[in-house]
């Protein structure tokens, strides 16, 4: 098994704009990912798919070998930090990660928080 | 009357709080008008460098992306407001579904010049540039997401301004 951590960014904007520029900021570093539905029914592995406006969790993988793995054995060592669960409720984004401390995870939320504190978010035009 | 294309673009155009580009200039059934010309050209552009494979801005795929991500129509919506080129829509379009923008450059003389080009990167084809000689285009900046990513710069994302005092 694994850890699990709940990293919370104050996001007092729309919820489908903060996931989507979230996820939008995800697929930078990982351009394979594979975005799928909080209730994982619905994969998404192109972005101009995902329907936001529908959506207040997804899970984003790495790549599909990491859907798959995380589907077969689910939360195993081999499995750590492949996989970010994304929820926006309540004017906050909850980041789930395994492994806060880990370079790439904390490389993954600053850039999360960067994008939810640009300034075309925050300041009225 | 008007055309039933106009009808459902007006109903995305007021949807997303920017009936002022229709009210502003004269009579609304001009505006429309000029909004439908100004999306056909947007299409024609977009068609001329992209497959049918992807969702060319026509009023169909508005309509259907305001369901489903209406923030990203409402950005669109707004760069229609700013600029009068079909190339740089094009652009617009391309970013809101998820190219990267690759370069950017401006170059401008006071009362001189003024050149914006963009280079976008997606998963379907060639890195795409985008010119722009027309300073109205300078708005469209304004809209791009500005982030570091790991310390290093990036231009990423084309995003609705939050609040206007024109949204009806």
């Amino acid at each position: 098994m694994i850890g699990r951590a709940d990293l919370i960014i104050p996001a007092p904007l729309p919820p489908p704009l903060v996931l989507d520029a979230s996820v939008r900021a995800l697929l930078r570093q990982w351009p394979t990912a594979i975005v799928v539905d909080g209730d994982d029914k619905q994969v998404y592995k192109k972005y101009r798919d995902i329907p936001f406006q529908a959506l207040s969790e997804v899970m984003v993988f790495k790549n599909q070998r990491f859907l798959e793995q995380w589907r077969r054995d689910g939360a195993t060592a081999e499995n750590r930090n492949s996989m970010i669960n994304l929820i926006c409720v309540n004017n906050e984004l909850t980041i789930v990660v395994d492994d806060p401390s880990d370079p790439m995870i904390v490389a993954l939320v600053e850039t999360v928080k960067s994008v939810l504190r640009q300034p075309i978010f925050n300041i009225a035009a | 009357m008007v055309a039933p294309n106009q009808d459902r673009l007006e109903r995305i155009i007021r949807d997303c709080g920017q009936g002022w580009i229709i009210d502003f200039f004269g009579q609304p059934k001009d505006a429309l008008a000029e909004a439908e010309k100004l999306l056909l050209e947007t299409v024609g552009a977009y068609r001329r460098r992209y497959s049918t494979a992807s969702p060319a801005p026509d009023v169909d795929s508005l309509s259907a992306e305001n369901a489903r991500n209406p923030h990203r129509v409402k950005a669109f919506i707004q760069a229609m407001g700013s600029s009068a080129s079909a190339e740089m829509l094009v652009m617009v379009w391309r970013i809101l579904q998820g190219d990267a923008i690759k370069q950017l450059r401006i170059d401008y003389t006071a009362g001189t010049s003024f050149l914006l080009e963009i280079q976008l990167e997606g998963d379907e084809q060639e890195p795409q540039l985008f010119t722009s000689r027309n300073i109205d285009d300078a708005a469209l900046l304004r809209h791009l997401g500005i982030l570091k990513m790991g310390g290093r710069p990036l231009f990423d994302g084309f995003y609705p301004m939050q609040h206007s005092l024109r949204e009806d």
